[in-house]
């Protein structure tokens, strides 16, 4: 593999289920490509993804039943597999976002610490 | 909630892989054109917005296998994938699996099958409800086991506060008669409570009635197996009347198979051959009956009271009761109590048997193992290349060894499930070789749900021991030396066979010296002399009901005129009747007196009751003096026949002839002298391994009490094959009691060779597994060797080529062959000293080192060893040197 900095698949680890789901209860229904461009959008330039790493995510997601996959049209006509935010889904973001944001609220108050 | 959808979602994913495949792929394409599209949009052309859009998706195949990975068990999956590649190398070797399955076949089936007797006989429950509460109450004196009597059972039973109930049992051989042709009953006579105390209740019908009721002394409970086979399982038998020592019984019940008390309580050599019980009939006893021990006494516990309370609690009880009753002189004996499960009075005679078969057969299951490991490391050399290509593509060790791993467990389980088979079959084998009476239970063996989890066990394990070194070996695999073309894995490996293969005969070794120790003391047994000539005897046995035979008189005039019908016999050469036959029969050894000389302490003979002609009809020599004739009767003189033994023994070498002694039937005063008239041969009275016990015969004419007389056997030496005579015979007795059973017909030839059925039987099990592991080996070291040959090809085509003899090769494949079984022969000798002795208690007159055995057995192996070194050598000699040396 070529050195490709090991902090960013951590990072997409532990919040990409989150990103997705925060995503997807903004922007209503999108399907993979459409989520992995608005995460390129919103991180520009931060971080350049392989699109590919949002798939184990959105299994993930749609088996714990969060999200569920349905085959549409897009305005183009091409034939995409969209993702919309279920009920459990809007539950479990908001349980998810209370629990990131006290965890950063933690690590940023230890970081400011130590600095 | 989510996690726990989730899990289920993955679990069927794995167990139905593929089924979102579709989909996944159908997703990604949408995916890639959707990029596609926007590349496009930006600008470039169909071809590079194909590669950017690529290039944006990342690995295609990588992404796929996340996604899997989120989907499904991926673990699951590869056992899946390694299961099914397994099979497809078994496939593509039909023959090396054949032979590794087959091993192991033999090698868990003979272990199951071993551990379904010890699981049925040793581990199972008794069938009887809650039966670890039932306990036997047993008395032994000096450490012998003595019966109980009527008196101090009462006591027991009315003293104690350990016991739910109580119940106490004899057996006494009944006739019934009427129905068809008189048989022999084995007849339990039980106390009021011993079917509650065993928690069984009859099948049909109920149980007697109570003590006061007056029916109750003529009532009979029937075994299933009497009722099924004498009464065609008729129900109506219930309230009918049936003919037991010529007196009506009702019958009140019938008892569910399985139960024989108390016969199953009775376990020693002399009751081995006692059937089982088949009808129960109600005992009396009487308080003040401190006189006769003739009880088996059974108990069950009360819920809060252990064995070891009862214990105590009864031996003070029978402390007391000594003190109280027992007569000065008998104090000092040692009388002890002992409170013991029921099961373990039961099994624990044949405990060391199983146990040792167990252990032989383990041996023979470790030598399976190791050869399996063997085959499978020899095949690992030739899967070499193959498993360095996969891990040159990437197969991590971890995988690798699993894979090697799930090989040989799928190998342990079609081993394991075709071993199964021979356990079914091998179940029914040894039952049907193990001699009648050896073993208690033995109708309760089956491949039960114990049987089938041990042989799922063994099979997993034996999977994973055999496959772990050959797995170890492949995750060991050095790429660049396999691709090279040889390695130190080559050394390493054949190193590992080799030392499996001496494991493999070390074991062996130990499993044919215990068989040969067996064989050897089998045969040395065999060729005691046993006093007379066996062949063409017929032995007739017949039991005189008290009924119709109440005095001496009846049951002389009964066996004269037998024995008179018999002297006309067609084919008849002599003929006689006793009461004790020798071999096999019980043996009465007891006191006597000699006339002016004390009798030396610990002396005691048997006292046989013959007729003229028995010694002539037995073949027993006569020494001095005469035999008994028609003259010694009743009326005349008293006279007895004495062994050289005892007359050596009381005489002190001067002559016995014209000695006088008395027999020790009660009290001396009331019995009449006997003068010695002449001395026979020794005569092995009770068995082959028994030691030559003094023998004291008194004439039929003149034995002094019925109960001597209650049992005779008729014996006819034949000029003809004996068995042709034998309905012949039974006319004669028919002749003169039309109603009397002949409880058995046998050959002297064959009750010998009855007697030493076990140790037969145990030399034979303990020969075939040694034989199965000779067999095992041979395979596994031809193996081996052919390895050897095949991997030093070029070596040996070279050797040839600079001028090696066709003998000098053979030496070569000949010198490892010894090398490895030398080696084997060693450790093996080492373990076996150490391990003989266990087999002790089964040798007759030879030592568990005896050096004979260890040598032959050495000899044995090395044969063995040159044999399985024929073919590899051969092949070796035919090597074609420009051949081999042209390859590669």
């Amino acid at each position: 593999m070529p050195s490709e900095p090991n902090c960013r698949v951590e990072l997409l680890q532990g919040t990409l289920d989150l990103i997705v789901l925060r995503a997807l209860d903004t922007m209503g229904p999108q399907h993979a490509y459409g989520l992995a461009s608005r995460l390129e959008q919103v991180a520009q330039p931060s971080l350049t993804l392989n699109q590919g790493t949002l798939y184990p995510a959105l299994v993930r997601l749609e088996q714990k039943g969060w999200i569920k996959g349905t085959w549409r049209r897009t305005e183009k006509n091409r034939e995409a597999k969209y993702y919309s935010i279920t009920r459990a889904g809007v539950r479990g973001l908001q349980k998810q976002s209370e629990r990131w944001r006290r965890l950063a609220g933690l690590v940023d108050k230890l970081l400011l610490n130590e600095g | 909630m989510g996690h726990v959808r989730r899990f289920f979602l993955r679990l069927g994913n794995a167990l139905r892989p593929g089924r979102a495949e579709p989909d996944l792929a159908r997703e990604v394409s949408s995916h890639l054109r959707l990029l596609e599209d926007e590349f496009r949009r930006r600008g470039m052309s169909e071809e590079q917005a194909g590669l950017a859009a690529k290039r944006a998706f990342g690995g295609i195949e990588q992404t796929k296998e996340l996604a899997r990975d989120a989907r499904s068990f991926v673990w699951f999956d590869e056992v899946r994938r390694d299961l099914h590649y397994a099979v497809r190398t078994f496939r593509r070797s039909p023959g090396f699996s054949a032979v590794a399955v087959l091993t192991l076949a033999l090698g868990i089936g003979s272990t199951t099958t071993i551990f379904s007797f010890v699981n049925a006989v040793l581990l199972n429950p008794l069938a009887y409800p809650a039966s670890d509460r039932l306990v036997v109450v047993a008395l032994t004196m000096n450490g012998t086991p003595i019966s109980v009597t009527p008196g101090d059972f009462l006591e027991w039973q009315a003293q104690n506060h350990s016991f739910e109930a109580m119940a106490a049992g004899t057996v006494t051989p009944y006739n019934l008669t009427g129905r068809g042709e008189p048989i022999g009953v084995l007849t339990g006579l039980v106390s009021d409570r011993f079917a509650e105390t065993l928690r069984v209740a009859p099948q049909l019908g109920h149980s007697f009635a109570a003590e006061a009721d007056a029916d109750r002394s003529h009532s009979v409970i029937i075994s299933d197996h009497l009722w099924r086979h004498r009464f065609n399982a008729d129900p109506a038998i219930i309230g009918s009347s049936i003919t037991l020592e010529g007196a009506p019984y009702t019958v009140v019940g019938v008892m569910p198979a399985g139960v024989s008390f108390p016969r199953e309580l009775m376990t020693s050599d002399g009751a081995r051959t006692l059937p089982d019980v088949d009808s129960w009939v109600p005992l009396t006893l009487r308080p003040n009956d401190r006189a006769n021990g003739f009880l088996e006494v059974v108990a069950r516990l009360k819920s809060d009271v252990s064995c070891a309370q009862a214990q105590i609690e009864m031996a003070t009880i029978q402390r007391a009761l000594a003190d109280r009753f027992m007569p000065r002189e008998l104090r000092d004996l040692n009388v002890g109590l002992r409170v013991v499960q029921m099961q373990e009075q039961i099994v624990r005679a044949v405990r060391p048997l199983l146990l040792t078969l167990f252990r032989a057969v383990t041996l023979l299951l470790v030598v399976a193992c190791a050869n399996v490991a063997n085959l499978l490391l020899g095949r690992a050399a030739t899967r070499e290349r193959e498993v360095a290509i996969r891990s040159a593509l990437g197969s991590g060790r971890r995988r690798l060894i699993q894979q090697y791993l799930i090989e040989s467990v799928l190998l342990g389980a079609l081993g394991g499930a075709l071993g199964l088979l021979v356990t079914n079959v091998g179940i029914d084998l040894i039952s049907a070789l193990i001699p009648p009476g050896t073993l208690p239970r033995v109708r309760e063996v089956r491949i039960d749900s114990h049987v089938l989890i041990f042989s799922t066990a063994v099979s997993v394990i034996t999977g994973l021991m055999f496959g772990l070194l050959p797995a170890m070996q492949a995750g060991n695999t050095d790429l660049t030396t396999t691709f090279r073309g040889t390695g130190a894995t080559h050394t390493m490996r054949s190193r590992y066979l080799r030392v499996l293969v001496a494991a493999e005969v070390a074991l062996a070794f130990v499993l044919l010296v215990g068989a040969g120790l067996l064989f050897k003391s089998f045969a040395r047994l065999t060729s005691v002399n046993p006093g007379f000539r066996p062949e063409s005897i017929l032995t007739l046995d017949v039991t005189l009901p008290e009924g119709s035979y109440p005095t001496l008189t009846e049951m002389r005039a009964f066996s004269s005129a037998v024995l008179e019908g018999m002297r006309h016999t067609p084919a008849m050469v002599e003929s006689g009747a006793v009461n004790l036959l020798p071999i096999g029969g019980p043996l009465l050894s007891g006191d006597f007196t000699l006339e002016g000389v004390p009798r030396p302490r610990g002396f005691t003979a048997v006292k046989p009751a013959v007729s003229p002609g028995y010694f002539r009809a037995l073949g027993i020599p006569m020494l001095r003096g005469r035999d008994f004739n028609e003259r010694d009767t009743e009326n005349a003189p008293g006279v007895a026949v004495v062994t050289e033994r005892f007359a050596r023994r009381a005489w002190l070498g001067q002559d016995a002839i014209g000695k006088r002694l008395k027999l020790g039937f009660g009290r001396p005063e009331d019995q009449p002298w006997l003068t010695v008239v002449g001395v026979v041969g020794d005569v092995k009275q009770s068995t082959l391994a028994d030691e030559t016990r003094p023998a004291i015969y008194v004439s039929l004419m003149q034995a002094p009490q019925p109960f001597l007389l209650r049992n005779l056997t008729f014996v006819a030496r034949t000029a003809v094959d004996p068995r042709s005579v034998a309905s012949l015979v039974r006319e004669d007795i028919h002749r003169v009691d039309p109603l009397l059973p002949i409880d058995r017909v046998a050959t002297m030839t064959q009750l010998l060779s009855d007697s030493v059925a076990e140790p037969r039987f145990r030399a034979v099990l303990l020969g075939a597994f040694g034989a199965s592991a000779v067999v095992l080996i041979a395979v596994g070291m031809l193996g081996v060797l052919g390895f050897f040959v095949a991997r030093r090809t070029q070596e040996i085509g070279l050797r040839i080529a600079i001028g090696a003899q066709r003998a000098d090769i053979v030496t070569l494949i000949v010198k490892q062959a010894l090398a490895m079984t030398g080696i084997g022969i060693a450790c093996g000798a080492a373990l076996a000293l150490a391990v003989t002795r266990l087999l002790e208690r089964f040798l007759f007159e030879i030592s568990p080192y005896d050096p004979a055995i260890f040598v032959l057995i050495a000899a044995v192996l090395c044969v063995m060893s040159l044999v399985a070194s024929y073919v590899p050598a051969r092949r070796a000699m035919k090597i074609d040197p420009l051949v081999a040396l042209r390859c590669e």
